[in-house]
C-alpha cells in the first residue's frame, strides 16, 4: 500500500520553459506534444493547466508530483550537484525522461525544484541540446532566481 | 475470433501452468507484457486496449470483458475465488517477439506475490505518470527501457 508522504498542491513553471518546449516540438513530432488549446487560449491558462493541456507534459508533471508524494522521487530523479536555493527551502532536481525506445539516455532532460507542496519546472531540453553543462546551469539558475525575485 | 488481448491472457495463463490464482495478478502480468513490449517495439501486444491507474495498479479497461468472453467461449473456467483455469486448447496468433515478451514477464514476475507485483508497478514511471482513475499513456513505457536492460539478452 502506498502511503502519501506529501501532497503537491501548487505547480509553477518558469516562463522560458515554454520556449524550451517549442524547441523540443521543432525536433519531435506527435500529438502528445501539442496543446489541445489554441495559442490564444493557451496564453490565458495558469501554469498547471498549460501543462495539463499537453499530454506529455501532463505525464511528466504527474510523475514528479506522484513520485514526491509517494516518497519515490529519488528513484526517478537525482539531486542536482549545486543546491543554490536550499536556504530558501527549495531543492533542485534533475530528471531524465525517455521519448523513444532508446530509453532515458537519449530523451529529455528536466530541471525542477521542490519546496514542501510546491514544484517549479525550470528547464526542459533534449539530450542533444544539453552539451554545454555550464551554460545550461547558469541558464536555469538564472530562471529560478528570476522566478523568486518576482 | 479472439482479440490480441484475449490471446495474450490465454498465453500468460498457459505460461503459468494453466492456472492463475488471482485476477489482480492476471491484470499485472498483462500490464507488464503490454508496457514492456511497448518500451522496446513502440506498440503493445494487446490492440486497442486502454490502461487506467487504479489503487491496485494499472488495469486494462477490457480485462473483465475479455475474461468473460474467454469463459463464454469455453477457453477458461473461473472459480468463485477468482481462480482461472485453462479449459481447452487454443490457436495462438502472437508473434515470436510478443511471445518472448510474455515469457520474459513470467520469468521475472510469475512467482511474485500479489503484494510484490503491486509494489513493483506502483513505483514505475507509467503508474506514477497518471492520476487516480486516469489513462496511463503508452509512451510513458519508454521510461521502462532502462529498468529492463536484461530484456535484450533474455533467452528462455
Amino acid at each position: 500500500m502506498i502511503i502519501k508522504i506529501m501532497q503537491i498542491s501548487k505547480i509553477s513553471v518558469c516562463p522560458k520553459f515554454w520556449r524550451d518546449w517549442k524547441n523540443i516540438c521543432k525536433k519531435h513530432k506527435g500529438k502528445e506534444l501539442i496543446s489541445w488549446y489554441s495559442p490564444s487560449e493557451f496564453a490565458l491558462l495558469d501554469d498547471e493547466s498549460k501543462m495539463d493541456s499537453i499530454v506529455m507534459l501532463k505525464s511528466i508533471k504527474n510523475m514528479v508530483t506522484n513520485a514526491i508524494g509517494d516518497g519515490l522521487i529519488n528513484i526517478h530523479a537525482s539531486l542536482y550537484d549545486r543546491q543554490t536555493f536550499l536556504s530558501l527551502g527549495w531543492t533542485i532536481y534533475k530528471m531524465r525522461w525517455a521519448i523513444d525506445n532508446k530509453g532515458k539516455r537519449s530523451g529529455l532532460r528536466i530541471i525542477f525544484c521542490a519546496n514542501e507542496g510546491h514544484v517549479l519546472f525550470a528547464f526542459i531540453a533534449t539530450k542533444n541540446d544539453c552539451d554545454d553543462e555550464r551554460q545550461l546551469e547558469s541558464e536555469f539558475l538564472r530562471r529560478i532566481k528570476e522566478y523568486f525575485s518576482v | 475470433m479472439l482479440t490480441k488481448s484475449q490471446q495474450l491472457l490465454l498465453y500468460l495463463m498457459k505460461l503459468k501452468g494453466g492456472v492463475v490464482d488471482d485476477k489482480t495478478k492476471f491484470a499485472k502480468y498483462q500490464y507488464f507484457t503490454d508496457f514492456i513490449h511497448y518500451a522496446f517495439y513502440a506498440k503493445p501486444v494487446s490492440e486497442d486496449i486502454i490502461y487506467t491507474r487504479q489503487k491496485q495498479g494499472p488495469l486494462s479497461r477490457n480485462l473483465t470483458d475479455d475474461l468473460e468472453e474467454l469463459k463464454r467461449q469455453g477457453y477458461i473456467k473461473e472459480s468463485p475465488t477468482y481462480k482461472y483455469t485453462l479449459a481447452k486448447d487454443f490457436n495462438l496468433r502472437l508473434s515470436a517477439d510478443e511471445k518472448r515478451t510474455a515469457r520474459f514477464v513470467m520469468s521475472k514476475y510469475g512467482q511474485l506475490s500479489y503484494a510484490d507485483l503491486i509494489q513493483v508497478c506502483h513505483a514505475q514511471a507509467p503508474y506514477l505518470s497518471s492520476k487516480d482513475g486516469g489513462v496511463i499513456e503508452y509512451f510513458t513505457a519508454f521510461n521502462l527501457v532502462d529498468d529492463y536492460q536484461d530484456y535484450a539478452d533474455f533467452k528462455d
